[in-house]
């Protein structure tokens, strides 16, 4: 593979190195000016953004392990190991979502002070500190929320680009919570805004409950893309009825038996079984076009790689016997027009649809009650003539085997072995 | 088996050629396939029925033969039996077994399909060599593909010329196989039916190459005919590992 001076750019390594430089540019910024102006958003998230230099030192560790290759012990690599980091930041995210609520709700509530003693009569609230906001502090604060926002939003999305372009769904998920990271520092700037401008304090509280929602909403689905992933759920019905769709499409394939879909990191792992009759030359064609169609498949439905096992299994041979009246000449075989024209039954074993075996037991001199009892004995499912016998069909019939019209004087033998 | 079949010399075939389908079992896939086949060209399929050995009382040939219609017609909805076939260019028979045989006429091996072209991929590939064969199950191809609308997919696959320092495969064809497939591609030109070319450097034995490239391509039907080599056959070794149906022109 070539490189350029620049591959570096797309190292997962280099990305939360970057991540956490940024991170500690943020927490020295915002902790010292949101104590001086006393924003209890701004200098939580200050300190929230401590434990995300923590965080993007296990994200790195994440990557290490899931880049390390298959073994005997490990058949499908180690890439789930991100998916317990993309679950404990789907958690922690829950975590940031009630500190946003629990901060934006005192702010609200000291506008409505009956409501706020109410409350605080149940419950032991934190005391509100109101904003600090002059002309002597506005640039200071302006300056460092912006440059938050920015960075927050550039390197969230570098993040989430690299993540995608290299697999690691540990990177994606941090790059959201980077993500999020700017939506709050967003509320936080629009909140100093309206305070230097409109004297509004409240906007950013009201915000904040906006933002706590989406935060909410973002660590609901890395919680679960986390879960999913670890407790190895499916990788959606739609999914898998696609892949039975295509797999039954390839020549050669009956139908589908069996599916296991799941997912390992953002790899899906698919094992199918189809049954099959074809022979054992043919096998690696069908296989090879299932592995071809479905990997197509699963890279057009948004996974980054794929494992996919095909098996092919015979069909049942689901055996039963069937019996043929035939008249036996010099010239040849056909099936017999009555019983009184037949020289033998052709008793056939059928497997799999297909005659594999053929006895030819002699008529002559038997009634048709020791007809039938011979069609008995031979545990005969179903019987064919070629003309209608209204005595032999009700003979047969009360035997409990099938009676049928042949629709051609052909015997099946004739073509059949 | 022993299906009377009358040897009588054929026209070659051309635009006016009328299709002909016959089965010669009413058994496994192959009456359903062959009805498909035969309803995709717009003809009635012929069943063989030979006749009755033994009469029946009240029974004349006529009415067996009347009665077997009847019931194929039930079974199988514009069927008829027929007690001999006679050999013209547009005949096709649909048997998996016949197909491993060397035959005067043109035979589909349905393999494991049920229906002819089920899922509606209106394909075929035509495997063209640098000898007359190819050239021959072009034309047929070319033929059928115009009958029913469907386009073809002209493969070829090459050894690689160490002398050429291309990656193009066509660039490592040998001048006869140019010469035939220049033709297949003027052939299907003339009749308007659409054709893509698919060459490849060979990578695996040659039947597994066709069937690999059908697949790729999401070909319903493979065409090709035998050649005379002395000991088997590309034809024959494809029979044995396609899942696909195998045309075999005669």
């Amino acid at each position: 593979m070539k490189t350029s001076k620049w591959s570096f750019l797309f190292s997962p390594y280099f990305v939360m190195t970057l991540v956490m430089v940024m991170y500690v540019v943020k927490v020295i910024a915002k902790v010292s000016v949101g104590s001086w102006i006393n924003s209890p958003v701004l200098t939580g998230d200050g300190l929230h953004n401590l434990s995300d230099i923590f965080e993007a030192v296990l994200v790195m560790l994440s990557v290490y392990i899931s880049r390390l290759p298959k073994s005997e012990n490990y058949p499908f690599g180690r890439k789930n190991v991100e998916s317990l980091l993309v679950l404990a930041i789907g958690l922690s995210m829950f975590g940031l979502t009630l500190q946003i609520l629990n901060k934006s709700s005192i702010g609200i509530l000291q506008f409505f002070p009956e409501v706020d003693t109410w409350v605080r009569s149940y419950l032991d609230l934190p005391t509100y500190e109101p904003l600090l906001m002059g002309s002597g502090y506005f640039w200071w604060v302006f300056g460092v929320t912006g440059v938050s926002v920015t960075l927050s939003f550039f390197v969230g999305t570098y993040q989430i680009r690299i993540g995608k372009n290299q697999e690691h769904p540990s990177l994606i998920a941090d790059g959201k919570e980077t993500y999020s990271d700017g939506r709050i520092e967003a509320t936080t700037l629009v909140g100093i805004l309206s305070e230097y401008y409109f004297q509004a304090p409240w906007i950013e509280y009201v915000l904040g409950l906006g933002v706590a929602a989406i935060v909410a909403n973002t660590g609901r689905e890395m919680f679960l893309h986390g879960w999913r992933a670890l407790l190895q759920r499916s990788i959606g019905k739609d999914k898998e009825e696609e892949i039975k769709k295509i797999a039954s499409r390839i020549e050669g394939v009956n139908n589908v038996d069996k599916l296991m879909t799941f997912s390992v990191g953002s790899t899906a792992v698919c094992i199918i079984t189809v049954i099959s009759r074809v022979r054992a030359n043919m096998i690696k064609h069908v296989r090879r076009t299932a592995e071809v169609r479905l990997s197509r498949y699963l890279k057009e439905a948004g996974f980054a790689g794929h494992e996919i096992y095909v098996r092919l299994q015979m069909p049942n041979p689901n055996f039963y016997r069937v019996a043929e009246a035939i008249t036996k000449k010099d010239e040849g075989l056909s099936i017999a027009g009555s019983l009184s024209t037949a020289t033998h039954l052709r008793i056939y074993d059928i497997e799999r649809e297909k005659p594999v075996r053929a006895t030819d037991e002699p008529t002559a001199g038997l009634s048709l009650n020791e007809v039938v009892a011979l069609l008995k004995r031979k545990r005969v499912t179903t019987f064919s003539i070629f003309l209608a016998d209204p005595d032999l069909e009700k003979a047969v019939s009360e035997a409990g085997i099938k009676f049928c019209l042949s629709p051609i004087v052909k015997v099946l033998a004739d073509s059949a072995f | 088996m022993d299906i009377p079949i009358k040897r009588l010399p054929a026209p070659p075939l051309s635009e006016a050629t009328e299709p002909k389908v016959f089965v010669p079992d009413i058994i496994r896939n192959y009456p359903h396939f062959a009805l498909s086949v035969a309803q995709i060209l717009g003809v009635p399929l012929q069943i063989y029925a030979p006749p009755i050995l033994c009469g029946v009382p009240g029974y004349d040939t006529e009415a067996i033969n009347h009665l077997q219609k009847e019931r194929l017609q039930y079974l199988f909805p514009g069927s008829e039996p027929v007690s001999e076939i006679a050999i013209d260019p547009g005949m096709i028979v649909i048997s998996n077994s016949i197909a491993e045989k060397r035959q005067p006429f043109t035979v589909i091996a349905p393999r494991y399909m049920t229906k002819f072209d089920p899922h509606g991929k209106k394909k075929i590939i035509v495997s063209l060599g640098d000898g007359p064969t190819g050239l021959a199950a072009s034309q047929f191809a070319i033929w059928f593909a115009k009958r029913i609308g469907f386009s073809l997919v002209f493969w070829h696959t090459t050894w690689r010329d160490h002398t050429v320092t291309s990656d193009d495969p066509r660039d490592h064809m040998n001048h006869h196989a140019k010469i035939v497939l220049l033709k297949a591609q003027t052939m299907a030109e003339e009749a308007n039916v659409p054709y893509e070319v698919d060459v490849r450097t060979i990578s695996e034995a040659i039947a597994d190459g066709i069937v690999t490239a059908a697949y790729d391509h999401d070909c319903c039907l493979i065409v090709m005919k035998r050649g005379d080599a002395v000991i088997g056959s590309h034809c024959d070794s494809t029979v044995e590992r396609t899942p696909i149906p195998l045309m075999v022109v005669a």
